[in-house]
Formats: structure tokens, C-alpha cells, sequence
């Protein structure tokens, strides 16, 4: 008995064991150390860049040679223009200026067959420089893919006082009113500068090289960009990057030099992006540090990521000699992942090794001196004046990408076809012979999750590790997803969404991965120029210090910052915005306003817009609002708490700057009591290559729109409108475009009734209807952004924060997608494409007593001048993500992005329109939704649903006319005037 | 001998006043002075912006005669949920709080932190479970398995449709029930001595169920009427759940609408503080008279 008990235990043990240990044991990999890519072949598609290269490897290694191209040789095409020197800001020869559109061709004879990258002397003047992208063809047509988006990088130089301290360079960072930094804005470097043409993504991190025989050649290169102006273009043959010998040995008299030389990584000289942004890091060993402010002294990792971002710093070195470089970092984003840099002194790559030089993870500051092994490189500075230029790499993980992105180009590709056969269809229990019609389709996904694993031993190989790393496990679930489809290839219409659809599938993962792995982000604080790395300090402070610092800055805390002004000079400002965005406000009106004016103004953070209520409760009022919502103004002027702003001499003049429509909501009575400060609009967003695919053009009436759901229904596909938005509570703003193409109105001439009941408005609701009920659109969708991502619903209608979602944050569909003006309606006059365009507005209260200053303040912000400075400042500061779609229309015409898309948003402003307020307004709104709802949910006759509608709002409508003293038992005692687009003009001028 | 007793009693009168007077000042600043504010503005008509003026009862008289809203909806939403969450749930966190204390003690106190855990965290399990659950697309998790099923041929909008949005309140209700009720409820059971049990099966108790009935729930009464109370307040206080499901106040067509969300309805939609004053004095009129029933049912008799 106790013998049987005891095995029984020993057993089970046994069994644990072995358990656990499966559980814990690591996942094994094999790593493999060389990986050219998957490369797909495509017979209709121009190849790749790698493609191309790997076609002429005969005359690739030629002596070096350089052919010499002049403004005198090219032809001039479009709107090119020829400047002479003497107008070139400092050219030593006449040059070309290219706007957007324009090109520029020259016929190249050549004489020795080689591979030739192409340099030019460009400077860039244009406003929208981002990131200027140029087209390159040779006799006509695009070599490879990437020569469509080519780039000659473009600088950034911070705008800040300098000094030389220690013969090194320091920074003076502007400080703010309470004595801590405020970032740099940055400024395009607009001198002469010799760049050489990069694809515009980086992936390749030498520059593009054109293959071109003996013979004459026409190469075309056309601006994408505004402002480009190009003197001297040259075709040259680059030699290679030497090896660490021979540089090695092309110093031969150079020793090391035991000098230390510290850099502190925030004074950049210059950089590529104003993106790349500096922070305070709080650890007592990063420098300058203050304990009472916050200065600025590390680059943030988060903004330091993409490839082809690149910092360079000058360098004062007083021995000419070696040195070693070691560099104080940070690299978090990925756990157990290197992130690559390539280093540069002088403008030139030292030895091979330095052109993706690999640092490890780190989760904390840690220094790494460059080197092989435990032998730290030589690297060679002369004396004098140097650079040093860091540049964020993709560097070995470029065929890991290439092969993901050409697999998820054949899911793509291989979805729609099955959607072609399967018209979409969703019925589990339907079976399918796709092999008949595809034979090879086990084959196919085989294939393409061998190529998978192959990139993922790579990916290991790379990171020197045998074992897992967590950050590659989706590319493993991706290739055992495919493999698991390749096992049973009929029932793939099932498993789409393992397949092409859906965030668990492997074209996503590998979309994912493919947005994780090119991000080589890295923080740096310090970089060090020594003979012996152990001269440098510890990255970390002591323990006391770090102790010493924690104690006095939780005795600091209690010191309050206090910022001294006249009173009756100063007014308050209350902006519900982000801290960032006021900041620069704040530094905006104290460098431009203040000193102008003479009036102080103190800007508060209000994080909840109902304070401003609560104010009025309490007599705390501000004198001004900015950034509260459409509604608000209106609220507070019909219960007087509100200033008319058309009393103020200059009123004209603002309102002249805003899109008529979005006025409405701002009218009360004779009155107009907030203006427009930022705009959103409503647009319609598409896939360009699912519509070609499709053969479909982009509807711009609602009569298309219709027609072409049929099509995208065959394919499973949908068409999304905002009405479909997971909110069940349908607003003012999706169903403005529908009354308001139809001619129909909310309310009676005169605001005491509802016009719901009108032929227009029921028109306009059937179509709002039957959209839904007839053409089958998706009720409620929680997310069109990554629907529009995975093609369920390939077009649609959304707004501002749609567009800068899929601008920054969808990168396996970039330059897959477009956006053309927001659906209208067939009226005799042509398309009538009303849609709502809500703003968020600036206000001032009857409390106020120093209403004219706080006027000044509020037309000096709206001014053109003013916004178009705050939009560009925001995105020079913070990084291009943070878009200011200013109301003031002038303004946003100068926001740098793509110049079609804002031709299409300043197009669909001009239709802009905003549902009017009237007293009770509310509840027209919330019966429209519960009449819609009603309707298509659960069937109901539309006609007695608006009737129910309307007497509903009608009473409620009857009783705030009542409190307000309009009407009194029913009977308007007082005129009401409701503002429509045709009336908005007589509220636009001053009160006389 | 006198004067040593009038210095003890003043002393120790001092004393009880060292100790209730924080809780009486805070309770009157912060509980009896809002209260009697409430009943204040609810006399008045007050845009929130401009200063109340005096109305008299109008705003009582409104609310039972002219709000259709409240009295379609709202009253019989508030009281339907009530009743099912609050005696569900209330029954439910007995039943649990009975059946945890039967377990030993290790085990218990996990199980109990489990249960205890969804009425702390309600607010994100409502953005992230059950919106992302009952989600009204085909990726909604309850949507997609019903669809692999082939139970249903397209997605139910379980969110937005008033014939489920109720139902979902309930169930999301429910299972948020088990507050701090449920720990008393437990504590109370745990309190009772074994011997109670030991000699009410010698007079010759039979099976559980008699225990229950004859010992347990006399024996835990204050806890059960602290449950009650709990239970009471916390229900006719809900009013997040319907507009965070459904995204949106008013909720569609009012069928989540609860008198809290009416009070939001009125106070901050429409600026009538007066209104909502009125609405939640009844609000609270209400919960009083309901904790009175309670009470009378389960306070000690002597």
C-alpha cells in the first residue's frame, strides 16, 4: 500500500517535471548569418532596388569617374525656371528652382560603364520640407520601385544661441517664465549644400546607384516639393567604404592622443528632422541638470527612430590623432534588439564596420565605446574644427523587411483573388475547391513561411542570439499560420482571418513587424573622445548622489514658481489644449505679443471644459477660452455670460479668415459670440490600389456611392460614413451633410419649430436610412482606421484625426491611399457636397473687465501671420504627428502636407457647414439619432418615426423658447433669427 | 467628590467631542451642507451660469406631470434595474459569500479577492471587456463566435439596439455586484460560532438548508441589512454603465436610461441645475424610502 503510494508520488513528480521544464524551457533557434531577402517576381511590377542592383554586378567596380552636369545642359520642363547666378543667394553658377511638379532632363553621354550615384548642389527654400522627395528616371521610365521616392537629404539647423566653452560648442536654450528650457524650433538650412540622392525611406543606407552603359542616356529628375532649387548635378562612381586596415593604414603617422574630449549629445549642430526632439532626463548624471528646472540634456529615444534620421555635432579636437568614440545611450523600445547607427567623421563613413554599427539593448544609460570585440576602434580626427554625424540605420534587418514586404504584397495579392472567387462570401459551413482553380496554392504558402523562417534564424543571427526573442515571436506565429493554411489550402476562405484579415493574421504581423524592426530608436546624452575609455565617468550616478538629488528636489517641490505681472495689464487665458501646445503658446505671446501690446497674458491648462461653467458658479471667471468646443460660446451667450464679439473694431477683419459655414454655431441672436479657432473636416479617404484593383472610380455623389457598393459587396468589402461609427448617439455632424445636401433645414425660419417634418428633410432621411437598411453599410464600426488598414472597408469618409492617424501610424499602406472631397448630392447646379466641419472655438465672458485687451489678444491670435507660425512652430518642436488644422483659412493653406491633400481639404472647406444653435437645439439632434435608430435597427415606418420625432422636439423646443423669453404660452412673443449659409452674411460685419 | 465626577464627565465629554468632531464636521461640510444645497436649488430655476431664481415647487411639478422621458423611461429603467441587479445581486452575494465560507481558508481568500475585484475595477473592464465583447461589428468576440456558429447571418447590435442594451446593463450589473456587501456578508457568516451549529444539529437540525434559514441569516442580520443599504445605494447610483456601453447620454433611445443619467441629462446637456436638483432630491427620496423597507425587514427586532 505504501509502496504503491510512494510510486504514484515519484510519478507525478516525474510528470511536473517534465511539465514544467516544457514550460521553461526556451525556444531553441538556429541562427543563420547571411540573408539576401525574398525578393517577389512580378512580371508586371518594375523590380527593386535590390533586384536591380543584383542585375549588373559586371559593371559594378569601376575606377572612379564623374561626368558634370550644368543648368546651361537641361531641359527645362513645366514650370522649371532658370535662375542666373547673381539671383542664386550665393551660387557660383546659374541654377534651376523647381516647384511641385516641375522636372528637369539632361541627355548624359557616357563614356565608361558603371554604376554611378548622382550628387547635386541643392538648396531648399520651400516652406513644406519635410522630407523632399524627387522622381528619377532614365529614358523615360523608372529604373526600380524606389526611384519613384527619391530624396538628397535635406538639414535642419536649431534656431539657438551658441558659445564656445571648453573649445567645444554649448547651446543656450531659450528659457521659459519660470526658468525651464523650451525646445528649439529648427530651421531648413537654406545655403548651398552638395547632397547625395537617397531612396527617401532610407532603406538602403548607401546612396542609389544607376547602372548606366556607354552611350547617350536621358535622365529626368522631377520635383515632388515646392522650393527646390538645384545648381550642379554630378554622376560619380562612389569608391568603397575602405576596410579597418586599410584605414588603419592611410594614417600612418597618426598615434593616439590621451586628450578627453566630452560632447554633449543635445547641442546638435544640425539634424534631419525637427522631429528628433531633446528632453530633460531627471538621472543626476546627465548634464546640465538644475534642480529646480528643467533643462534640456539627452535626446529622446522615441524621436530618434526612424531610418535616415540623423544628428550631427561639431567637434573641437586640439591633437590631431586617433581617438576612441564611446557613446552614452539609452535603446529600450525593443527588448533584446540592437539598434543600428552609421557614424561619420567629416561627412565620410571612417572604415566598413561604422556603417551600421550595432548598440545593444540597454534599459538604462550605459556607455559603449565603438568596437571589435574587446579592441576599441581607432578612429582618426585632424585638428581643428570636425563633425561628427550619427544616421539611424536600417542596416541588416533590410532584407528581413524586403522579404516581409514583398509576402505581405503576395497575401495581399493571393486575398483578393480568393475574394474574387468566394465573392466574399462568410458561410463557415460552405466548402471550396480553390485548388482546382489554383494548383499551386499549397505550394504558394509554403513557400512563403520557408522564406519566413528563414528570415526569422536571420533576424537571431543579427542579434546574435540563439535563443527567441521575444519582438520576433508574430514573424514565428506568422510562417506556422501559413504553414498550418498550407495543410488544408480549400478551407482557406475560412481563415482569412488567420491569413489576410484582421489583427491576428500574418499579413498584420508582418505589417507590425515591419513598423517595429525599422525603428532603430537610441537616447544619447554624451559622446566621448578619448585615449583610454576608462578615463570616462560611470553612466550612472552613485547611490548617494542619485539619494542626495531625490532629498533636495522633494524639498524644492514645496518652493512655488511664481511668474510676477501687473494685473491690470494681464489678462487670463484658460485653453483647454495639451501642455506642449500651450507652452508654445505661452512663448508665442511673451516673444510676439506681449513686448507689441504692452498686455500680459497668463495661459492656464483647464483639462475639463465644465470648469469653465463652475467659474461662472463661483465668480472666478477667466477673460478668455481658447479651445473649447463649438457648443460652448453659444451656452454661455444666451444666458448672458457671453461678449458680442461684432462690438469690437477688427472684427471684420478675423472673421474674413474663417470658412463662412463654420460661423453658424457662433450666432446668437444679433450677435456672433466665439470664433473658430481649429477646423476638422470630412473627406473621403480610399485605397488606390484596391480601386484599381477594383476598377472603380471614387464616387462623388451619393447616387455613385450606392452604385458602387454592389461592387465592393461582391468582394466582401464595404463603404464606411460616419454614421456607422460604433457612437450610437448620431451628432449634428453626421447628419448635417445629408440635410443639407438636400436642401433640407433642422429648424423653422424662425427657430420655434422643427423642420424635420419638411419633403427635404425626409428625403434626407431616407437616404440616411436606407443606406443602412437597402445597401447594407456596416452599422457599427469601432474602428474604420484599421478596417481601411486590413481593405474590409477600402474607402470612406472621415476627418482630420483619420488623416494624420493613417499619415503617421499605417505604414504598410503609405502611398496606398488618397483623399477627395466628401460625397455630395446632384442639384441643378452641380455637386452640392455640404458636409459639417466642426470647430473648436476662442470666446470672451461679460465678466471680463478688460474685454478690449482681451480682444486684441483674440485677433492677434487669429491672424494669419500668427497661426501659420504656431502650425509650422508645433510640428518643428514636436514632430509633424502634432498637425494644426487651423480655422483661419490662409493658414491652413500652408500646412506642410501633401499639396493635393490640402487642395482637396480647402475644396471641402468651401462647402463647409455647421448645424445652426437654437435654444432646445439639442433635442432635434438626439431625436434625429433616435429616429434613425429606430428606424434602421428596428425597422420602423421612417414616416411615423419622424413624426414621433417631431413632437417630441416641438415641445421641448416650446419650453426652452419659453425660458429664454421667446415665446410665452405658446406663443413667440419674440423674433428668433436662425443662421443658414444664405443669411451667415449679415453677422459677418462690425455692429455700427 | 463632586467637583472630581463634573471634571471626569466634562473631561470624557471633551473627549467624545476630540473623536465625533472630525466625522460631524466633515459630514456636515461635505454630506448635510450639498444635501441641503441640492434641496435649495432644487426650489429653483438655475442655468448654472446666471444666479438661481426662486420658483417654488415648479420644478417637483414638472417632473411628475410634463417629463415624459422620466416617467417612460427613466423611472421604469431605474426601477427594473434595481430590482433585478439589486435583489439578484444581493441574493447572488449571499449565495457566494455562503458558499465561499464552506472552503478553506486559502482558497477562500483568493476566491473572494476574484469576486471582489470586478466592483474596484468596473470603469476599465467596461472600456476594455465588454464594449470590446459585446462590440456591434463582426470582430465584437460574442458577434464573431455567434457568427462561426451560424446562429446568427450578421452582426446584432448589441450596444446601440434598445431590445439588448438593458439586458447587457444587467448582466455587466450583476457581475460588478459583489462590493463591499459581499464582504460583510462574508465576515458575518464567519463570525458566527460553530457551537451555534453543533448544538442546533443535536435539537435536531437535519441538513444545510435549515441551517441556513434557522441560524446563519438570523444570526448575520446586521451584516445582511448592511448589505441591503450597500446594494441599494450602489444600484440606484449606477449610471455609468449604460452610456459608457452604449457611448453616449442620452442613452439610444433611453433604453439604458437610468436617473442618474437623467440628472446628467438635465444639469450638464441642458444647464437646468434646477431640474436635476429636483430629480436627485427624489433620487434620494427614494433610496431612503427603500433602505427604510430593508431595514424594516432585517433590523433586530429589540
Amino acid at each position: 500500500m505504501k509502496q504503491t503510494k510512494v510510486i504514484i508520488i515519484i510519478v507525478l513528480m516525474i510528470i511536473t517535471i517534465v511539465i514544467l521544464g516544457g514550460l521553461f524551457q526556451r525556444d531553441a533557434v538556429d541562427p543563420m548569418m547571411t540573408y539576401d531577402g525574398y525578393q517577389r517576381v512580378s512580371l508586371t511590377e518594375e523590380m527593386t532596388y535590390t533586384q536591380y542592383l543584383n542585375q549588373g554586378s559586371d559593371a559594378w567596380s569601376v575606377q572612379t569617374n564623374e561626368r558634370l552636369l550644368t543648368a546651361h545642359e537641361a531641359t527645362l520642363m513645366n514650370e522649371t525656371s532658370y535662375v542666373m547666378a547673381s539671383e542664386s543667394d550665393g551660387y557660383h553658377d546659374d541654377i534651376l528652382s523647381l516647384d511641385k511638379g516641375d522636372a528637369i532632363q539632361f541627355d548624359v553621354v557616357i563614356e565608361v560603364e558603371a554604376a554611378y550615384v548622382i550628387e547635386a548642389d541643392v538648396s531648399y527654400v520651400g516652406n513644406e520640407l519635410f522630407s523632399p522627395k524627387f522622381g528619377v528616371t532614365l529614358g523615360g521610365t523608372y529604373p526600380f520601385y524606389e526611384s519613384r521616392q527619391t530624396t538628397f537629404p535635406i538639414t535642419w539647423v536649431p534656431d539657438v544661441q551658441t558659445e564656445i566653452k571648453d573649445n567645444q560648442v554649448v547651446q543656450l536654450f531659450n528659457p521659459d517664465r519660470y526658468g525651464n528650457d523650451v525646445q528649439p524650433r529648427s530651421e531648413v538650412a537654406r545655403d548651398w549644400t552638395t547632397q547625395v540622392l537617397f531612396d527617401s525611406v532610407y532603406y538602403h543606407k548607401d546612396p542609389l546607384r544607376y547602372l548606366l552603359g556607354v552611350g547617350t542616356h536621358t535622365l529626368m529628375i522631377e520635383s515632388r516639393n515646392d522650393g527646390v532649387r538645384i545648381g550642379h548635378i554630378r554622376l560619380k562612381t562612389l569608391p568603397e567604404t575602405p576596410g579597418y586596415e586599410t584605414y588603419l593604414e592611410s594614417h600612418p603617422e597618426a598615434t593616439l592622443q590621451q586628450d578627453v574630449i566630452t560632447l554633449e549629445a543635445e547641442y546638435m549642430k544640425d539634424k534631419s528632422d525637427p522631429s528628433i526632439k531633446l528632453y530633460n532626463d531627471q538621472d543626476a548624471a546627465s548634464t546640465p541638470q538644475a534642480l529646480k528646472t528643467k533643462t534640456l540634456n539627452a535626446i529622446d529615444a522615441y524621436t530618434w527612430d526612424e531610418a535616415g534620421r540623423r544628428v550631427t555635432w561639431d567637434v573641437h579636437v586640439e591633437h590631431a590623432g586617433f581617438y576612441h568614440l564611446s557613446f552614452k545611450y539609452i535603446q529600450y523600445r525593443l527588448v533584446n534588439i540592437a539598434s543600428f547607427r552609421s557614424i561619420a567623421v567629416n561627412g565620410e563613413v571612417p572604415f566598413k564596420a561604422l556603417e551600421a554599427y550595432a548598440f545593444p539593448y540597454s534599459g538604462s544609460w550605459r556607455v559603449e565605446t565603438l568596437s571589435h570585440g574587446d579592441d576599441p576602434y581607432l578612429i582618426y580626427f585632424k585638428e581643428g574644427h570636425n563633425t561628427l554625424t550619427m544616421t539611424s540605420v536600417i542596416g541588416p534587418y533590410r532584407p528581413m523587411l524586403e522579404t516581409f514586404e514583398s509576402v505581405m504584397k503576395d497575401i495581399s495579392d493571393l486575398s483578393i483573388e480568393i475574394r474574387k472567387l468566394t465573392g466574399g462570401n462568410t458561410d463557415l459551413n460552405r466548402d471550396w475547391n480553390l485548388t482546382t482553380f489554383m494548383p499551386d496554392l499549397q505550394k504558394r504558402l509554403e513557400g512563403w513561411a520557408d522564406e519566413l523562417e528563414r528570415a526569422y534564424r536571420y533576424g537571431h543571427g543579427v542579434n546574435q542570439s540563439d535563443v527567441a526573442a521575444a519582438e520576433l515571436v508574430p514573424l514565428k506565429f506568422a510562417f506556422t499560420q501559413l504553414r498550418d493554411l498550407a495543410q488544408d489550402p480549400d478551407d482557406l476562405p475560412n481563415q482569412m482571418s488567420l491569413f489576410s484579415e484582421g489583427s491576428r493574421s500574418a499579413s498584420q504581423y508582418l505589417g507590425n513587424l515591419i513598423l517595429s524592426l525599422s525603428r532603430q530608436s537610441m537616447g544619447l546624452e554624451k559622446i566621448h573622445l578619448t585615449g583610454d575609455p576608462d578615463d570616462i565617468p560611470d553612466a550612472k550616478a552613485s547611490l548617494w548622489t542619485r539619494i542626495v538629488r531625490a532629498v533636495r528636489m522633494f524639498f524644492f517641490s514645496f518652493e512655488r514658481q511664481t511668474y510676477e505681472t501687473d494685473d491690470a495689464v494681464t489678462i487670463d487665458v484658460w485653453v483647454n489644449r495639451p501642455r506642449a501646445n500651450i507652452d508654445l503658446m505661452q512663448k508665442m505671446i511673451d516673444e510676439m505679443f506681449t513686448p507689441e501690446t504692452g498686455i500680459h497674458v497668463n495661459l492656464s491648462l483647464m483639462p475639463n471644459p465644465t470648469k469653465l461653467i463652475l467659474s461662472n458658479a463661483a465668480n472666478i471667471e477667466p477673460d478668455v477660452a481658447m479651445g473649447v468646443s463649438g457648443q460652448t460660446p453659444y451656452e454661455f451667450a444666451i444666458r448672458n455670460a457671453a461678449v458680442d464679439l461684432r462690438q469690437f473694431e477688427g472684427y471684420e477683419a478675423v472673421v474674413s479668415q474663417f470658412a463662412k459655414g463654420a460661423m453658424i454655431p457662433y450666432v446668437y441672436q444679433d450677435g456672433v459670440y466665439g470664433f473658430p479657432e481649429t477646423q476638422d473636416f470630412y473627406v473621403t479617404f480610399y485605397r488606390t490600389d484596391l480601386m484599381s484593383y477594383l476598377n472603380a472610380e471614387v464616387p462623388s455623389t451619393w447616387t455613385e456611392v450606392t452604385d458602387m457598393l454592389s461592387l465592393l459587396r461582391r468582394f466582401g468589402m464595404n463603404y464606411y460614413v460616419p454614421l456607422s461609427s460604433a457612437n450610437s448617439y448620431k451628432s449634428f455632424t453626421v447628419t448635417t451633410p445629408y440635410f443639407l445636401q438636400n436642401g433640407a433645414s433642422f429648424y423653422a425660419e424662425d427657430g420655434m419649430s422643427t423642420a424635420l417634418d419638411s419633403d427635404a428633410s425626409i428625403m434626407a432621411m431616407t437616404l440616411m436610412t436606407s443606406l443602412f437598411t437597402i445597401h447594407d453599410m456596416p452599422i457599427s464600426t469601432p474602428n474604420f482606421y484599421n478596417h481601411f488598414r486590413y481593405g474590409s472597408l477600402p474607402i470612406g469618409i472621415s476627418n482630420a484625426g483619420t488623416y494624420v492617424q493613417l499619415l503617421i501610424a499605417a505604414p504598410e499602406i503609405k502611398g496606398n491611399w488618397e483623399i477627395a472631397p466628401h460625397p455630395g448630392t446632384m442639384r441643378e447646379d452641380g455637386i452640392n457636397r455640404y458636409a459639417s466641419a466642426p470647430t473648436t472655438a476662442t470666446m470672451m465672458f461679460e465678466s471680463s473687465e478688460k474685454k478690449e485687451m482681451a480682444f486684441e489678444f483674440l485677433s492677434w491670435w487669429h491672424e494669419t501671420e500668427t497661426q501659420t507660425l504656431f502650425a509650422s512652430d508645433v510640428q518643428r518642436m514636436f514632430g509633424k504627428e502634432y498637425m494644426w488644422f487651423s480655422s483661419n483659412l490662409e493658414a491652413l493653406d500652408t500646412l506642410p502636407i501633401d499639396p493635393d491633400h490640402r487642395e482637396v481639404i480647402l475644396e471641402q472647406l468651401r462647402w463647409a457647414v455647421e448645424a445652426p444653435n437654437v435654444p432646445g437645439g439639442y433635442f432635434v439632434e438626439r431625436e434625429i439619432s433616435n429616429a434613425w435608430n429606430r428606424i434602421v435597427l428596428e425597422d420602423d415606418n421612417i414616416r411615423s418615426s419622424i413624426d414621433l420625432a417631431v413632437r417630441n422636439a416641438n415641445r421641448e423646443l416650446v419650453r426652452k423658447m419659453t425660458e429664454f423669453g421667446f415665446m410665452e404660452n405658446g406663443i413667440p412673443i419674440k423674433d428668433y433669427v436662425v443662421p443658414t449659409l444664405e443669411n451667415i452674411d449679415r453677422w459677418l460685419k462690425e455692429r455700427t | 467628590m463632586t467637583g472630581k465626577t463634573s471634571t471626569r464627565q466634562s473631561s470624557s465629554k471633551l473627549a467624545t467631542w476630540v473623536f465625533v468632531g472630525p466625522y460631524y464636521t466633515l459630514f456636515t461640510a461635505f454630506i448635510v451642507l450639498s444635501v441641503l444645497a441640492a434641496v435649495f436649488l432644487s426650489l429653483t430655476n438655475f442655468n448654472s451660469i446666471e444666479f438661481p431664481s426662486y420658483v417654488g415647487l415648479k420644478n417637483y411639478v414638472d417632473l411628475l406631470t410634463a417629463d415624459s422621458v422620466f416617467m417612460q423611461y427613466v423611472l421604469p429603467n431605474t426601477v427594473y434595474f434595481a430590482l433585478i441587479v439589486g435583489v439578484g445581486g444581493y441574493i447572488l452575494s449571499f449565495f457566494l459569500a455562503w458558499s465561499l465560507a464552506q472552503l478553506p481558508h486559502k482558497l477562500r481568500t483568493v476566491l473572494a479577492i476574484i469576486f471582489y475585484s470586478p466592483s474596484m475595477t468596473m470603469g476599465v473592464a467596461m472600456a476594455v471587456v465588454w464594449t470590446a465583447l459585446f462590440s456591434g461589428d463582426q470582430a465584437g468576440y460574442l458577434n464573431n463566435f455567434l457568427l462561426s456558429l451560424g446562429l446568427i447571418d450578421e452582426a446584432v447590435q448589441f450596444l446601440v439596439s434598445p431590445d439588448y442594451l438593458m439586458t447587457i446593463m444587467i448582466l455587466v450589473g450583476l457581475w460588478g455586484s459583489m462590493g463591499v456587501g459581499f464582504l460583510a456578508m462574508m465576515a458575518g457568516i464567519m463570525n458566527i460560532d460553530k457551537e451555534v451549529y453543533e448544538a442546533a444539529y443535536i435539537d435536531g437540525m437535519k441538513n444545510k438548508f435549515q441551517e441556513i434559514f434557522f441560524i446563519t441569516i438570523p444570526m448575520m442580520k446586521p451584516q445582511m441589512l448592511f448589505g441591503a443599504v450597500m446594494t441599494i445605494v450602489s444600484t440606484f447610483q449606477a449610471g455609468a454603465i449604460g452610456v459608457q456601453l452604449s457611448g453616449s447620454n442620452p442613452t439610444p433611445q433611453y433604453a439604458g436610461q437610468l436617473m442618474v443619467n437623467h440628472i446628467e441629462d438635465y444639469g450638464f446637456i441642458r444647464f437646468e441645475m434646477g431640474y436635476a436638483a429636483a430629480v436627485s432630491v427624489v433620487l434620494l427620496l427614494l433610496i431612503l424610502l427603500i433602505s427604510r423597507i430593508a431595514k424594516r425587514f432585517l433590523a433586530d427586532k429589540e
